[in-house]
């Protein structure tokens, strides 16, 4: 048996198991991440059906794949790595397909076509702040989230992305700075 | 900006992240998924061909292509090769598109077996509607009337204040306590010539069991869905799963089945013994729902390991499916017109055949009732059976007629009960009235403590009793509620309505802490009750319930929820009754006759 024991927020897993085993593993997780995945979806995908329909992909690629996790990084890293990856395929998929409309992924400087979200949440701060932050290009928007909402660090988003740190910390300038074209635009 | 920023998570979880984003539901979709995963075999030689063998193959085709394209080419003078690489890019990107095709096969193949499904599951409900609803109906109607009417309730609150009112002979005690002769008791005694009273209809505290019991061993179900064996729990089972599945068995190999065959069994003894737990409480007011349940027994118990496995596996679908719709009578809080949807699809129309019953006699007596009435009645599918079998009830139709002036629909209801016990056992404090399983019980206990004067001992005993009874745990934020009226013990039957899991997890945990304080009270006191029968039984019954949930550590479903509420319902009721310097009415049952039913109504 080739049993890997790794420990990450509490979670101890043993990989490499059989398919019950697993299971158990994949509910540990479901348990312990899977409203922080479905969010984490969300910020990408926009759409809570979507969302849900990329967890339930995480999960289900979790559970083919546990056998393959090396413990190199730790297993929430890993998980959010996937649902990166599933939420980018899927995004990619419904644009091809259309099934995204297209407000959703407006740009924040159209401001007179806003989305439907979007009119919804500019109603206080609280919304506002979360609004732009989910306008933003992706590729700022995630990294937004990930150091703010998820409280990554900056090496850990590098590892999680697969980018470099340095990249990361452009990304993280750039979505600050355009969040307060956005604010400065909004306060006009 | 950083500023804002750091609050970004506070902001967003105020806004898009509110409420649980990912549910139970959510969870157990993913669970099917996986369950699916498992499934499928671990080596798929279709996939392997198309993700390794297939690319492969095709590249090793494409350079042989080139070798001998090449070959030829320089055999042939070095004609043209820009044909080579185009179908050598023609090939993979062939080999690409047939990847896709796999897919695409897949899909139409699972389309296919869908709509096969879907056929399938058409017929079945076609055979569903016919032998599953009809077969049972007039049974299920049976048992619907003596378990879920509750027009018994009307008809002794009506009697309670005919009663009041009619009373005029009181015979007074020395402790100033009064007993009419209608047996209606007031102040802390029993009269000695007061019938003892035993309830036959409708107790509060066991029907919500009976209904949890029945749900629980009916609410899961494994099937055979050709070569998946599948567990449908809960809202997942339906009559159509059932019968799809039974339609199914049909075509289900010896080797499948014999592959299932212990778990089929199991499922089924597992069934027979919370059916005979149940079948405990059931003999006492429905009568037909015991035998009911017993032919389900007799089904079940088909299931065995040798013998025909198809035969086993339709006697297990079948006592399924009586569960099943058992159940779904059941669990209606109201009076079920047999006209209501069954399941998530059948809608059973109850055909007009109660008019064909009316013959002859009972004919000429039914026409000759008000239009309104014959209008309500035969409106009614089991009003108008009733009619046709029962003569008692023709005999109170027709003196109500006779007797009530303005004879309505009403009357009908409440004088279509075959039973003549007007009062079932009670007790009555302040302006709430609580009908009571046993009524004998507590007034033996009742007559016993208050008429003989309390002793130490029975002070300690009923000191005892109000540390037992006068606390228990209802809501779900864990809280002690110390219930006033039986509206605050009534709550209980929420448990599972609305609460999220660390609700029912912190209710779970202060009921155990609870059983435990319980007992330290209940051990030093169950010695003294040793002279005293009932309370004896009272108290070594809490004890060793109590003890069961130490023993459990936990409550985790509705049902055991249940045991303890009826436990503490149990307790709470004595405490109230002995300990409370109120003054108590203490109800007796009494059996009228046809005529008296009817005057008393006409009053």
């Amino acid at each position: 048996m080739n049993n890997q024991e790794h420990s990450t927020s509490g979670i101890e897993i043993g990989v490499n198991r059989r398919s019950a085993d697993r299971e158990e593993i994949v509910e540990i997780l479901m348990n312990e991440y899977g409203r922080s995945v479905t969010q984490l979806a969300f910020t990408y995908v926009k759409d809570w059906a979507l969302a849900e329909d990329v967890t339930q992909e995480v999960f289900v690629t979790c559970y083919r794949k546990i056998k393959t996790f090396k413990g190199h990084s730790s297993i929430k890293t890993w998980l959010y790595r996937v649902t990166v990856n599933r939420s980018k395929d899927l995004l990619g998929k419904a644009k091809a397909t259309g099934r995204l409309v297209e407000s959703i992924q407006h740009n924040s400087s159209q401001q007179n076509a806003l989305s439907t979200e979007e009119e919804f949440l500019k109603l206080d701060e609280d919304r506002q702040l979360t609004s732009f932050v989910l306008s933003l290009p992706i590729k700022y928007r995630e990294i937004l989230i990930l150091f703010y909402y998820e409280g990554f660090a900056v090496k850990e988003i590098s590892r999680l992305m697969k980018m470099n740190e340095k990249t990361v910390k452009t990304r993280l300038h750039r979505g600050r700075l355009l969040l307060k074209e956005k604010y400065e635009g909004g306060e006009q | 900006m950083e500023e804002k920023l750091k609050d970004l998570k506070k902001s967003m979880d105020r806004t898009v992240f509110q409420g649980d984003v990912f549910t139970e539901g959510n969870k157990h979709k993913i669970r099917e998924r996986l369950k699916r995963e498992r499934q499928r075999p671990s080596f798929r030689l279709a996939e392997w061909f198309a993700r390794s063998f297939k690319p492969v193959a095709s590249v090793a085709v494409c350079l042989l292509l080139l070798v001998v394209g090449t070959l030829y080419a320089v055999s042939e003078g070095g004609r043209s090769r820009g044909g080579d690489a185009n179908s050598a890019a023609d090939m993979a990107e062939s080999s690409a598109l047939d990847t896709g095709a796999t897919t695409d096969k897949a899909t139409l193949k699972a389309d296919v077996v869908q709509d096969q499904t879907a056929s399938i599951e058409k017929k079945a409900l076609d055979t569903a509607r016919d032998d599953g609803i009809v077969i049972h109906n007039a049974i299920l109607k049976k048992i619907d009337r003596e378990f879920n009417t509750d027009l018994p309730f009307k008809q002794r609150e009506k009697y309670i204040k005919d009663s009041e009112r009619a009373s005029t002979k009181v015979k007074s005690y020395e402790n100033g306590v009064s007993i009419s002769d209608k047996g209606i008791m007031t102040s802390r005694v029993v009269a000695k010539d007061g019938k003892e009273v035993d309830t036959a209809l409708l107790p509060f505290q066991e029907r919500p069991l009976i209904r949890a019991l029945i749900g629980e061993v009916a609410g899961r179900g494994v099937l055979i869905m050709k070569e998946n064996f599948i567990a449908a729990g809960g809202t997942e089972l339906s009559l159509s799963k059932i019968a799809v599945a039974k339609e199914k068995a049909g075509g289900l190999s010896k080797q499948i089945l014999r592959q299932y065959q212990e778990k089929l069994m199991n499922a089924a003894v597992g069934k027979i013994q919370r059916i005979l737990e149940a079948q405990r409480y059931t003999g006492k007011y429905s009568p037909t729902l015991e035998k009911y349940l017993d032919e389900t027994i007799n089904m079940l118990r088909q299931v065995k390991k040798e013998g025909n496995l198809k035969e086993n596996y339709q006697s297990y679908l079948e006592g399924l499916k009586r569960l099943y719709l058992v159940n779904q009578v059941l669990s209606r809080s109201e009076h079920v017109k047999f006209s209501i949807q069954f399941g998530s699809q059948t809608t059973i129309q109850q055909p007009d055949q109660g008019k064909k019953k009316l013959t002859g006699e009972i004919r000429t007596s039914f026409d000759k009732l008000p239009g309104g009435i014959q209008e309500y009645i035969k409106s009614q599918p089991f009003l108008l059976e009733h009619y046709s079998e029962d003569p008692g009830f023709r005999e109170r139709l027709k003196l109500a007629d006779q007797m009530i002036s303005d004879f309505n629909s009403n009357d009908v209801d409440v004088l279509v009960q075959d039973s003549v016990k007007v009062i079932g056992p009670q007790y009555q404090r302040k302006d709430h009235k609580i009908i009571i399983m046993s009524g004998k019980r507590y007034k033996k206990v009742y007559e016993h403590v208050y008429q003989n004067g309390i002793n130490d001992t029975e002070q300690k005993i009923l000191n005892g009793l109000d540390e037992i009874g006068n606390d228990f745990y209802l809501k779900q934020d864990g809280s002690v509620v110390h219930p006033k009226k039986l509206g605050d013990i009534g709550h209980a039957k929420a448990w599972s309505t609305g609460a999220t899991a660390e609700d029912l997890k912190e209710v779970s945990d202060a009921i155990v802490a609870h059983a435990d304080d319980k007992l330290k009270v209940i051990n030093p006191i169950l010695p003294l009750t040793e002279d005293y029968s009932l309370l004896n039984g009272l108290f070594s019954n809490a004890k060793s319930y109590y003890r069961s949930v130490l023993d459990r550590g936990s409550i985790t479903t509705g049902l055991q929820y249940s045991g303890y509420y009826s436990m503490a319902r149990e307790l709470f009721i004595f405490d109230d009754v002995l300990n409370q310097p109120v003054p108590v009415k203490f109800m007796t049952e009494e059996t009228l006759s046809n005529r008296e039913r009817v005057e008393r109504l006409a009053q």
